[in-house]
């Protein structure tokens, strides 16, 4: 990860969620507390009961009966028995399903500790600044075309050349040129845009013709065309207030990430990762497990 | 319209003098002054994300966010961890998650006690974390008890409108969709799907609201399941009838998959309980619904061979098995009811007995795409749902199967796409388009289709260099109806213009389909041929010979050595009878290209399976015109 400009940022969101984990750890041991001591207790309190009840009501609409709340702790009791049995016997380890639960919820916690905290306009510049490429506005071409169709004419670059001196004379464009379903006039059209409507090889050319004179022919998928280039508006990388959001929505995504991973690193320091090399000497396969491991475990 | 004189008003009594100055006249330039649309905005009307309870199920995990980045151009990662990217972006997108069971998928996967206290809700999250085959296997399992009605009632309450959970989830999406919606460049539509289901029987519409999130948060989403919700299209009229009252916003409802109702879409006579169609339900349905999805990955539903046998491309990507989980087979009696051709022809009969056409609809393709990812192009093609996004498999698996039939991965079919001739690409101005129906359906491909009628339309019009401006002066566009035939007028002219996708293949033949009512009560239809590519002359029987087919099967590859990059003419109905209804739409045919299952043979490196087609002639068709006697 070369991300420099998380780690200040960081630093504070894994804090945010050592300090929840600590927080649900106390939390879970003060409730189970009673258990914890005397394993062999299972204590009901109010507490649970109206959580139970109100479960049920949220999903049924009303508060259960008498029966319904009897079977309700029945059930919470046969939860408690065999949950606390399975764990003790050992059937938690090794399940890929309980694993992937319980990643799911560090993973959530992490999710909304990343959106704690909003990103200052300074961290946001600098995110900005870093990756300019995504948030460059392309140049934008006004510009006026005229189309001539390979289906209509028998030598479409000839003809093209005739044309072409006729506009360089001063010849009224709007009688020069085939039928075309293709707009005549663009204003502060994208290079994307022009892309779009033309196709690339159009695109690529257009951006290199000079300004104020008619040039071409220019070929595109349709057939070929003569073009006047107008106005010209370059390339530029647009203020921080102008795309605020969008540099902020893909800020928080990044974030989002970095913080995952940045956990995943931290935690990871607390054990010893061994490889065992296998029975047979398998060169690939050591091969794929060492360039799993992140840096940090490597060394 | 009630002339009030103009004196009633303040400015006094205008004379023709002091008008002309406000009113100069005819503007010397022809661009000044028009405010008609430009270049069509291209878009998908019906996409499903992680949101969705079956999209979710069949392991997409890319939420709504995912899916509009995507249809702006930029590169994701889908939920099989493989990278992709739009060959260009949408202009615009409706993320049209199903309203029933909506963010159940997402609690499934977060465990949420509430769901696994129950036996379904349970048995669905084992099977989802196995992941692969196992998650394929429950959320096949859910969709058959969703669409039989068999979800556990209290389960399906808390994912249902008047629950805390469900306002919250709606207003999730609502904050989704205007985060991204950026008016002048890129709209996202705030929608839902309404799935109504009759035993299997497929009636889904699309609901799209024109407005942004203080009227859509008034409401939360209309369902399909009692007691909130209804499978009654008529409730959902009422619904939207309802939304627009209460919030003074509107909205519109989109149906799709006729071909998958086992003919309860169009009724001619009978509505899906047996009752008979009647008034308020054609003037409902013709309020409400403008537009039909004729074409998507479940099938093309514009004709079907049995309905057209004259039309050599009826049978196109045709999904004729049973109804949507097959759970009944289909029999021919069941077509006329189901496809978009036979649809418009029945409105005409029923306008005749009971004074509206509830099916005077405008055409659209969408993807109904379940994998966030609006993928309608052959060579870029991400499948129905996560199960079957690219993987050397996925064309030999059966994407449906059991006692009535099977529906093979290789048949789902890579489209379509919607292109709105909207002047601007807002929430507004597509949505008023869609209203107007100045809209058209493609399979995948952006050709550019421009559709006009009238009445006084010359041979020299086909030449102008202002092709636009002459169809607007002289006719309407498409989805319009004729203006009143003028005195000494003797038929109908067309205007018709195709531009080839400027990334695609080239185009064979323009068409114009018509259909009509004759005087006792028949409907009839003809396709026309009207513009084609490489100078071919029609045969003794009539029909044009095929254009040829460059295709590369062993290289997934073709070359735009036939076809034009551009068709059009000026088309005047030879058989026209003034005494007759009618409506008119153009069917704008590609040159064959590899179809997306030749791509997937080719990058591979397998053989094709059994039935599937190497190459496919992909289309546009154009919201029809319509032509009423004595109007």
């Amino acid at each position: 990860m070369k991300l420099p400009m998380f780690r200040k940022v960081l630093r504070e969101p894994l804090l945010h969620f050592l300090a929840i984990g600590a927080g649900l750890f106390f939390l879970f041991g003060f409730m189970n507390g009673p258990a914890v001591d005397r394993p062999n207790r299972i204590i009901v309190t109010p507490g649970q009961v109206e959580l139970l009840a109100e479960n049920f009501s949220r999903t049924w609409m009303r508060p259960p009966s008498d029966k319904e709340m009897q079977g309700l702790i029945q059930g919470y009791l046969r939860d408690e028995v065999f949950y606390r049995k399975a764990v003790a016997l050992g059937l938690d380890q090794g399940d890929n399903l309980i694993k992937r639960r319980l990643r799911q919820k560090l993973e959530f916690i992490l999710e909304d500790v990343s959106a704690l905290v909003d990103p200052t306009d300074e961290e946001l510049t600098l995110f900005l600044q870093e990756r300019a490429e995504n948030y460059r506005q392309q140049p934008q071409l006004s510009f006026r075309q005229i189309f001539l169709s390979y289906d209509r004419r028998d030598d479409v670059l000839a003809d093209a050349e005739d044309v072409l001196a006729q506009l360089r004379s001063g010849d009224n464009p709007e009688q020069l040129g085939d039928p075309t379903m293709l707009a005549a006039e663009f204003e502060r059209t994208s290079q994307t845009d022009i892309e779009r409507r033309f196709g690339d090889q159009f695109s690529r050319r257009i951006v290199g013709l000079p300004q104020g004179v008619w040039s071409g022919p220019v070929p595109s998928g349709f057939g070929v065309h003569l073009v006047l280039v107008r106005e010209r508006v370059d390339a530029r990388l647009p203020e921080l207030g102008e795309i605020k959001e969008a540099v902020k929505r893909d800020w928080l995504v990044e974030r989002r990430k970095a913080l995952q991973d940045a956990t995943f690193r931290e935690l990871l320091k607390g054990y010893e990762v061994v490889v065992e090399p296998p029975a047979a000497p398998d060169h690939a396969a050591s091969v794929a497990i060492s360039a799993a491991l992140p840096e940090a475990a490597a060394r | 319209m009630i002339a009030l004189p103009a004196a009633a008003q303040d400015a006094g009594t205008p004379m023709p003098g002091t008008l002309s100055a406000a009113y100069p006249g005819k503007a010397y330039s022809p661009y000044a002054k028009r405010k008609f649309p430009e270049t069509p905005l291209w878009g998908d009307s019906h996409l499903h994300t992680a949101l969705s309870m079956d999209a979710g199920l069949f392991g997409n995990r890319l939420p709504p966010r995912d899916a509009y980045r995507f249809a702006r151009g930029e590169e994701v990662v889908s939920t099989t961890g493989q990278a992709v990217r739009l060959s260009r972006p949408l202009d615009w997108l409706v993320i049209a998650d199903h309203s029933d069971g909506m963010g159940l998928f997402g609690d499934l996967a977060a465990g949420k006690p509430q769901l696994l206290a129950y036996e379904q809700g349970a048995r669905w999250n084992k099977g989802l974390a196995e992941g692969g085959d196992a998650a394929v296997a429950a959320a096949l399992d859910l969709i058959t008890n969703f669409s039989q009605g068999k979800v556990e009632p209290a389960l399906m309450a808390l994912y249902s409108p008047g629950s805390k959970l469900y306002k919250n989830l709606w207003e999730r999406v609502i904050d989704e969709a205007e985060a991204f919606n950026d008016p002048g460049n890129f709209t996202a539509f705030i929608g839902f799907e309404w799935t109504s289901l009759i035993k299997g029987n497929n009636m889904h519409r699309v609901v799209i609201m024109r407005d942004g999130p203080v009227r859509a948060r008034q409401v939360v989403p209309f369902t399909m399941t009692a007691p909130q919700g209804s499978p009654d299209p008529r409730d959902l009229w009422k619904y939207l009838t309802n939304y627009e009252e209460k919030t003074g916003g509107e909205a519109l409802a989109i149906p799709h998959n006729g071909n998958l109702s086992n003919g309860i879409m169009f009724p001619l006579e009978a509505q899906w309980n047996g009752k008979q169609l009647d008034e308020t339900y054609v003037t409902q349905r013709d309020k409400w619904e403008p537009l039909y999805e004729a074409t998507q990955i479940k099938g093309d539903g514009e004709a079907h061979p049995f309905l057209s046998p004259d039309d050599e491309f009826a049978d196109y990507e045709t999904w004729a098995i049973g109804n949507l989980d097959v759970s009944e087979a289909k029999t021919d009696e069941m077509l006329a009811g189901e496809y978009a051709r036979e649809a418009l022809k029945r409105g005409l009969a029923i306008e005749t007995k009971l004074g509206t056409n509830p099916y005077k609809f405008g055409i659209i393709g969408a993807t109904d795409s379940h994998t966030s990812l609006a993928t309608a192009e052959e060579d870029n093609f991400f499948g129905k749902h996560t199960g079957y996004e690219p993987k050397p498999d996925r064309m030999s698996h059966a994407f449906m199967e059991n006692e009535n039939g099977k529906i093979m991965g290789w048949q789902m079919v890579a489209s379509g796409l919607a292109a709105v001739w909207a002047t601007e690409n807002t929430r507004e101005a597509i949505f008023d388009a869609m209203q107007r129906k100045e809209v058209y359906g493609t399979t995948g491909p952006r050709m550019i289709v421009r559709f006009f009628g009238g009445w006084n339309f010359t041979e020299q019009d086909a030449n102008t260099r202002l092709l636009a401006v002459v169809g607007y002066e002289k006719g309407v566009p498409m989805g319009s109806d004729l203006r009143a035939m003028p005195e000494g007028a003797k038929a109908p002219g067309f205007m018709v213009y195709a531009l080839r996708d400027p990334i695609g293949a080239n185009l064979d033949r323009v068409q114009i389909v018509k259909g009509w009512l004759d005087t006792d009560g028949t409907t009839h239809e003809k396709v026309y041929d009207v513009a084609w590519s490489d100078s071919r002359v029609p045969g003794t029987d009539g029909k044009l010979p095929p254009a040829g087919n460059t295709v590369d099967v062993a290289n997934a590859n073709w070359t735009n050595t036939i076809g034009a990059a551009q068709l059009g003419t000026i088309w005047t109905d030879p058989e026209f009878d003034p005494k007759q209804k009618a409506f008119y739409y153009a069917r704008v045919l590609e040159i064959p290209t590899p179809r997306w299952s030749t791509y997937d043979a080719f990058r591979y490196d397998i053989d094709l399976p059994e039935g599937a087609p190497t190459s496919t002639q992909e289309r546009a068709y154009t919201s029809p015109i319509w032509y009423t006697p004595g109007s």
